[in-house]
Parts: structure tokens; C-alpha cells; sequence
């Protein structure tokens, strides 16, 4: 089943000024990802063989063309970014969609934490499991050399568990002058700047995004 | 252990000839403790006394009994004890029904100490507060530590809800202890500050973190937008900073020769306190770093009760305690200029402030907290309170803890707890015998799960089962006499249950499954959350189940068709929540479609959860009509309405609190049971 939300780019008239600092800053080295001294399993066992294969199965995108660009997405279902091939990921799945899917560039929205999400609860203490989720996602792109971007768009405060988590992003960027902290690189929704897609390529160095646009498929 | 009271020792290693975090709550607990009626409390002291600043107190009081081992000649040589040299002497010369321990690895010690297994109650803050901080040899600490203590002590609902979420030995076990001010303590209600007059305070620690280098700006910073202030920084211990060793040095010039800066150096809590109360606000700015701590600072809620509104970072669990409109929150350094140049400027903002702290401290005094102690001690030691001529002996055979939890609140019961002596799967065979006559007993069977063992029960004995559509199961497949089947609900433990839900969880569904969750169940709940999606994405269905290890039937069962119409997102699987209370604080909605409640759709009621029950108008159930539905466009509806207004769902989510409270609350399943076994008699 096919799960790809297509949208389509509106704008492409990005700002060399403002990516100029996006550059410089994620060339930096993010912290180490690793919890704690020694790596360690979740407690109380994966989800059921039968239930993730079929989550899996209803979550894989369609076959793309090799030079078509995929951005994995941890968003809130009312936020998101407008890209070409954008693949929401879920906390079940998260993990064996990314192995499977391969994207191109991992996106999480802060937003993705606050209530009304299937993420909900893992800005906060309310859900270790959730932000452990998370954590998973960041690691496995790690491992598989998918450039990871964190995306402040909502206050540092209302998530504050996912301060930590969005220094382990290679990326780390604000929707709006000001949040996340002072002076991040700005990605915001439909900016007049605005092709997402392109500004991403720009700056996680991922060829394939800078060079999409038009319409989607 | 003594008749009807319970021991109790305060251990930690901290110095209590020190004035700091640890020391100051090791005093405040033992005096709390101290003010139970049925507790008697000792200190055992680890370091030899030098100083009376916290003990004074303690040594006073008649009700604390402390135990300074090098007095005692428990102790030779060193001047302070080692945490083995206290568990010997915890398991030997100090015996004790419970032992308060704080500190990870004092309490890990202790909790392999054979004489103490049971008997911890451990209060734990140098542990992982974040899961990229968990690893195993956390994982360890809990598992040793719990395996010894019946409960954890935690400071927060956010550091409880955490513990309990991350480590399933803690699950169920958190009890919340609170910072505690001193008694006594009165406002100083000073005039509203000015622009000739702003006086600033900061008591507590000089580190990095907490900003005090750049609160020794602040009186220079404001005279350059016409405001004379002052800064008045109390406390001597300044944290050295691995990444910055000249931290300190700089520290401590700041605080000599700032202008505008008194630095008074360590005082007694009493005159920080007093100190605070000569001050128009009290600094508790601090890096963003600290957002995310699950610890409340004590030395908040002493500004709150010396009457200084403190200046504070917004955070949620600030925003919980202060209120979400508190007038004085901050984040940057600006925003602390601003917002003190407001102050000074407009005295109506200081009157908001100090109308918002009023009320703040009350939660968090002396009394306060040993009524939350005294709650905990008749819970783990129910002799205590009871009636030392009890009407009824209970007997409780076979694995029914909650069922034995609950008749133990009945002080008129005295209950005897069998779990081996039980009857069938499933089956719960109770005797009650009258104390004061020589009746015979009497016997009940208790089938918490309906019909199964419902074929074992002697032609006699009195059945009591959940709800009514088990007892008609009962009646009509069994052949069972109605007359001697009673209904009972299952007990709810609603104190575990009450904790503030988290904001917006209106949009968040649960719904309990089993791997005997039929196929017409599963069919209407994928038209319900189909329903629901549709109106509005943010509507999840957050599905736990009891640890089912295999889905198949489940999928086969229509579970494949519940995902599609709930679409991408829409179901989420949270297998079996170790800490379900705190688990239930992001639940909005719970979703049910039998009429019998079973004990985690109550006890997700009993959090507050709205209740959404698919039933015939003419089943009898414990459920109010206002939480009962014909159809499911009738849940869909509801649900839809409750999660456009917030106001009007909070309005249900209190009323179903209450009510699952009166229903399946313990106390009113104990009256419940001792009304049927009175009846009886």
C-alpha cells in the first residue's frame, strides 16, 4: 500500500544568505548518540513478528527512480514541510521503514512531540518509550549514513526532553528567528524562500534534494 | 515489629554538619515522620557531629530518636561511617520495619543487605533523568534496588511518571514525596518595587548552569536603564566546572566586586529564608540546559513562602506549579532586564505576582507532607489502623492482591492473605468468620474474570463476580441460582491514579485488547477511529494489550482493517504500559465495548480518562448512562465534541474521576464487601 504523501513545490527562490550559516553548521560534528556507558534494549520486548511485518508492509513506499529524492518525516499530523517524496515515519515502524525505505535525509519536527501525534509524549517525561523511539531513528540513520535534521517549531520548553535528542541531528535548524535557541538556521513552513526540498539538499550536502522541484509524482 | 506502630530509620551518607540538598532533606523528612502518629523514627547519623545547624532541631524534638553511631561506640577511628558499616548496623544493632535511604549507592548496599530485603524505601535523584543517559548499569541499580524496596520515593510527578515509564520494576511503586519548606515561615509582604527601589536575591549554589556569574550583572545592567537595584546573593558552595577551571575563580570575584552585589556568603536555612523575605523577587534564572529537569527546586517554593515571587525559567513543570500565566517567567538575559525593568515600573504586575505565589507553599509544608507519610504508612502497614477488636476474620484464598488491598482498607476486617490456598484457575475462595460469636464461616467464591471456575463453587457458597452481564452469563449458562450471585467491581487503586494529564490529551484514545478481543469488537473500533480520523488527524487510537506476544489472530481478526481505516499514524501499538498511571496521564479517551468494566478501563477512568461505552440502553452496568453510547456514530460524536472543547472535556474528565472513584475506588469496594459479608452473617 502506499503510504507517500506528494506535494507539490510552490516556490523555488531560495536565500544564499541565509543558508550560508546552515553550511558552516552542520560541518560541526553532532554529540555521540550513544545512551549511557553501554548500549542497551528496551525493556519489555519488540512489538509481535505478525503485527510489525505488517506495519512494515503498509508503510514501505513504492519503487523510485534512482535519481528521485525521499525525505523521511517525524512530523505532527497539522506540520509539515512541503516536499516531493516525503515518507511519514511512526513509532512502531520507525526503525525497519528507514532499513527498508533507505531515505535520503531524515526530518524531525519538534512539533511531532506535542499531543495529537502518534510521537506524542516524547518531548517529555511522559514517554521515555517514545523519545527512546526517536533516539532509535537518529542511531539507525547514523549507521546507514542518512543525514539526520532537527527542526524546532515549536518552543524548546514544550518539549524539553527533545533538547539532547536535537543535538545528536547532524542538522539542526528553527521554523521561526528564535526558537530551538538564538540565531539556528531557519527551515520554515511555505516561506517565501520557500522550497523545502532544496533548502534541505543544501544543507545536508544531499544532491538529490537540491536538484528536484516542480511537481511531484 | 511493635504493636500498631511502625519503625522507621533515616539513612543517607550525607553530612549533615553541612547545609545542602541532601542534608536539608534528610531533616525535613525525619521531622516529618516524626509527625505521624504511628510511626516511631530514628536517624542514623554518618558523620561524627561537628555542627547543630540541622541537628539542633532534631536532637529537640521528642519524637526523633538520633542515632550517632561514634557516640554509641558503634564507630572508632574515621569521622564519618561507610555505607557498609550503616547496613551492619541496620541489620543488627538498629532494626527497623523500614528504612528511608537516599542516594543510589547507599540504597544499592542496602538492598542487598538480606535483613532489609522488603523493607527500603528509597529516594533516588543521581540517576538518569533522560533516556540518552539510561544504560545498564542504571537498568541494574533498579532492578537490585527494587527488588528490596516495596515502593520508591520521588520528589516530582514528572520524575515519578519517568522512573515508572523506563524501568519496569518501578512501575506501580512510585510514591510522591514533595520538596518540603520549613514550618513557620511568614510572608514579608514589602511595598511594590520602584525604580529608586528593586531589591534581588539569589540563595542556593554558584554554578555555571544556574547563572549566578551573569545574575552579578544584573544591578549594573538595570542602573543603565534607570533602575537602582540591588542583588543580595546568599551561599557559600561554588561548583567547580569541568570545562571551565577558572569557573570558580571568576565566581567568586564576581561576587566581591560587583557593583551592587552583597554577597553575605552560607547562612541557616532559617535566615536564607529570612533574607529572601527582605527581597522584592528571588533569581531563579537558569540555562535552558535545566529545562528538562524532572526536580523541583526547594529553593522556589521558599521564595514563594518568604513572599518573593521568583523569576523563573518557563518550563511545564513550572508551568504547573505557577500557573500557565504566572507573570514572571524568563529565558533569556534580556528577558530578565525586561521583565525586572517592568516590574519596578508597574506595581499592579508585582500585585499579579505575589497574588500568584500565595497560595504555592501551602502544598509543600511540614504538615502537608506527613500526611502524605502518614497515607503511605497505613497503606504498607494496615494494622496499624486496625481495629484491635475486628468484626470479621477474612481469609483470602488464591492470587487476588488487589481484592486484598482493598478489604484491608475496611479497619473492621482483619484479613488473612492465602495466595496459594487458592481454588481453580481464576478462583477466588473467601471465608469470613464473625470474631465475636462462635458462628461457622462463611465462604465466598470471587470470580474476577466471570464464568470460568464459575462450575466449582460449593451449592452454598455466595458467588461475587464484576458486573452484571457476568452474572448473567453466570445464571443463564451455569444454572446458577441469581439469588446467591452479587456484584462487585473490581477495586481501583485511585490514589496511583490521580496525576495531572498532560495538555491536549483530549486527542488520545485508549483502548485495552486481549488475544480474546473478538472480531465484532475489533470491526467497531475500526469504524469508530475511522470516523474519528476523518473529522480530525489528530485523533489517535493508542491500543495496549495485557503482553501478547502474537498478533496473528488479532490481524485475522480484523485488525488489518482497523489500520486501514484509521490510516498512516492513526493506530498506535503500546504493548503492555509498565507504568500505566503514568502512562494514562496522555490519555484523553478510553474506548470499551462490554458493559462489565474491566480493571484498566476503570482504572483509566479513575485517571480521568472520559469514558466512551458502546452498550444496550437496558444493560445494567457500572458505567452512567452520560458515558454509554447506542452506536458508535454516538462515540464518534462525543468524542468529536469533548476534543473540540477543551473546557467541556476537562468538565467530564473531572466528573469521571469522581465517579470511578465512588465506584471502583478501594474504600468503596471494602464498604461494598463488608456490607455483603454482614449480610451474610
Amino acid at each position: 500500500m502506499r503510504r507517500v504523501v506528494v506535494a507539490v513545490l510552490r516556490r523555488v527562490a531560495p536565500s544564499v544568505r541565509r543558508f550560508r550559516s546552515l553550511v558552516s553548521r552542520s560541518a560541526s560534528q553532532p554529540p555521540t548518540i550513544e545512551p549511557g556507558a553501554q548500549p542497551i534494549s528496551w525493556p519489555g520486548g519488540p512489538l509481535s513478528p505478525a503485527l510489525r511485518t505488517i506495519l512494515v508492509e503498509l508503510s514501505v513506499p513504492p519503487a523510485r527512480a534512482s535519481d528521485q529524492a525521499l525525505v523521511g518525516y517525524i512530523s505532527h499530523p497539522l506540520g509539515v514541510i512541503e516536499v516531493d517524496w516525503r515518507l511519514d515515519l511512526f513509532p512502531n515502524t520507525v526503525v525497519p521503514i528507514l532499513e527498508t525505505a533507505r531515505p535520503d535525509v531524515l526530518v524531525i519536527d519538534a512539533s511531532a512531540a506535542l499531543a495529537g501525534s502518534p510521537w506524542a509524549g516524547s518531548g517529555s517525561e511522559i514517554d521515555p518509550k517514545r523519545t527512546w523511539d526517536l533516539v532509535e531513528a537518529i542511531r539507525t540513520c547514523r549507521r546507514l549514513e542518512i543525514p539526520t535534521v532537527f527542526r524546532w517549531d515549536v518552543p524548546t520548553h514544550r518539549v524539553p526532553m527533545l533538547r539532547r535528542v536535537a543535538e545528536t541531528c547532524d542538522v539542526v535548524v528553527a521554523a521561526e528567528p528564535g526558537l530551538g535557541s538564538d540565531q539556528l538556521p531557519l527551515l520554515p513552513h511555505q516561506d517565501a524562500a520557500g522550497d523545502e526540498a532544496l533548502q534541505l539538499g543544501r544543507l545536508t550536502g544531499v544532491g538529490k534534494l537540491a536538484g528536484i522541484g516542480g511537481g511531484g509524482s | 515489629m511493635t504493636e500498631a506502630r511502625v519503625s522507621v530509620v533515616v539513612y543517607s551518607p550525607a553530612n549533615m554538619n553541612a547545609i545542602d540538598g541532601s542534608s536539608v532533606w534528610v531533616q525535613t523528612v525525619t521531622l516529618a515522620l516524626a509527625e505521624v502518629p504511628t510511626v516511631d523514627v530514628s536517624l542514623l547519623l554518618s558523620h561524627e557531629v561537628v555542627s547543630g545547624r540541622l541537628l539542633d532541631p532534631l536532637i529537640s524534638h521528642p519524637g526523633v530518636n538520633v542515632v550517632d553511631p561514634f557516640s554509641e561506640g558503634w564507630k572508632r577511628g574515621l569521622t564519618s561511617l561507610s555505607v557498609d558499616e550503616a547496613a551492619g548496623i541496620l541489620a543488627g544493632k538498629l532494626p527497623a520495619d523500614v528504612v528511608v535511604v537516599r542516594g543510589s549507592a547507599a540504597a544499592r548496599r542496602l538492598a542487598n543487605e538480606p535483613s532489609l530485603q522488603g523493607k527500603l524505601w528509597p529516594y533516588l535523584t543521581d540517576i538518569p533523568q533522560h533516556v540518552l543517559d539510561l544504560d545498564a548499569a542504571s537498568r541494574d541499580l533498579f532492578r537490585e534496588v527494587m527488588a528490596a524496596s516495596p515502593l520508591i520515593l520521588c520528589q516530582t510527578e514528572e520524575l515519578r511518571t519517568f522512573l515508572e515509564g523506563c524501568h519496569p520494576e518501578v512501575a506501580g511503586k512510585g510514591w510522591l514525596l514533595p520538596p518540603t519548606i520549613p514550618e513557620g515561615v511568614q510572608p514579608n509582604h514589602l511595598s511594590a518595587p520602584s525604580k529608586t527601589d528593586l531589591r534581588l536575591c539569589y540563595s542556593g549554589k554558584f554554578a555555571r548552569l544556574w547563572n549566578t556569574y551573569e545574575m552579578c550583572d544584573l544591578p549594573a545592567r538595570l542602573s543603565e536603564r534607570g533602575i537602582d537595584a540591588g542583588l543580595t546573593m546568599v551561599g557559600d558552595k561554588i561548583n567547580r566546572d569541568p570545562d571551565r577551571p577558572e569557573y570558580v575563580g571568576k565566581m567568586k570575584s564576581r561576587l566581591e566586586k560587583s557593583p551592587g552585589v552583597d554577597w553575605v556568603g552560607g547562612v541557616s536555612r532559617e535566615r536564607s529564608i529570612e533574607l529572601m523575605s527582605q527581597a522584592h523577587v528571588g533569581l531563579s534564572w537558569r540555562s535552558p540546559e535545566l529545562d528538562d529537569s524532572l526536580e523541583l527546586s526547594t529553593k522556589l517554593l521558599e521564595y514563594c513562602a518568604a513572599g518573593t515571587p521568583p523569576l523563573l525559567n518557563r518550563t511545564e513543570m513550572h508551568e504547573r506549579v505557577f500557573g500557565s500565566d504566572y507573570p514572571l517567567f524568563v529565558s533569556t538575559e534580556e528577558d530578565v532586564i525586561d521583565s525586572l525593568v517592568d516590574l519596578a515600573g508597574d506595581p499592579d504586575l508585582y500585585a499579579t505576582a505575589l497574588r500568584s505565589i500565595s497560595d504555592i507553599a501551602r502544598a509543600y509544608t511540614l504538615e502537608s507532607t506527613a500526611a502524605r507519610l502518614a497515607s503511605l504508612v497505613d497503606g504498607q502497614f494496615p494494622h496499624v489502623l486496625r481495629d484491635p477488636d475486628p468484626e470479621f476474620d477474612v481469609e483470602v484464598g488464591g492470587e487476588a492482591p488487589d481484592l486484598v488491598e482493598a478489604l484491608n482498607r475496611s479497619p473492621t476486617l482483619s484479613v488473612r492473605h492465602e495466595p496459594t490456598n487458592a481454588g481453580d484457575h481464576h478462583v477466588i475462595r473467601i471465608r469470613a468468620r464473625p470474631t465475636s460469636s462462635d458462628a461457622g464461616s462463611h465462604h465466598l467464591v470471587y470470580l474476577p474474570f466471570g464464568g470460568d471456575g464459575a462450575d466449582s463453587p460449593g451449592t452454598n457458597d455466595t458467588i461475587v463476580v464484576p458486573g452484571s452481564s457476568t452474572k448473567r452469563q453466570l445464571v443463564s449458562g451455569f444454572d446458577v441460582d441469581a439469588e446467591r450471585v452479587v456484584t462487585i467491581p473490581e477495586p481501583v487503586d485511585e490514589a496511583d491514579t490521580q496525576r495531572a494529564k498532560t495538555g491536549n490529551a483530549r486527542f488520545h484514545i485508549a483502548w485495552f485488547v486481549s488475544a480474546s478481543t473478538g472480531s465484532g469488537e475489533i470491526e467497531q473500533v475500526a469504524e469508530l477511529i475511522g470516523q474519528l480520523r476523518r473529522h480530525d488527524p489528530r485523533l489517535i487510537l493508542f491500543l495496549a494489550d495485557d503482553g501478547i506476544d502474537d498478533y496473528s489472530s488479532l490481524l485475522r481478526s480484523g485488525l488489518l482493517e482497523l489500520l486501514e481505516q484509521a490510516g498512516p499514524g492513526g493506530v498506535v501499538f503500546e504493548g503492555r504500559p509498565f507504568g500505566l498511571s503514568g502512562w494514562l496521564r496522555k490519555i484523553g479517551f478510553v474506548i470499551s465495548f462490554q458493559a462489565d468494566p474491566d480493571s484498566r478501563t476503570a482504572t483509566a477512568m479513575a485517571s480521568g480518562a472520559v469514558p466512551v461505552i458502546l452498550r444496550e440502553p437496558e444493560e445494567e452496568s457500572w458505567y452512567g448512562d452520560r458515558w454509554s453510547h447506542g452506536s458508535i456514530a454516538g462515540m464518534a460524536d462525543h468524542v468529536i465534541s469533548l476534543a473540540r472543547d477543551g473546557t467541556a472535556w476537562s468538565r467530564d474528565s473531572e466528573s469521571a474521576r469522581v465517579e470511578a472513584a465512588a465506584i471502583f475506588g478501594r474504600d468503596a469496594v471494602a464498604e461494598r464487601w463488608l456490607s455483603l459479608i454482614r449480610t451474610l452473617a
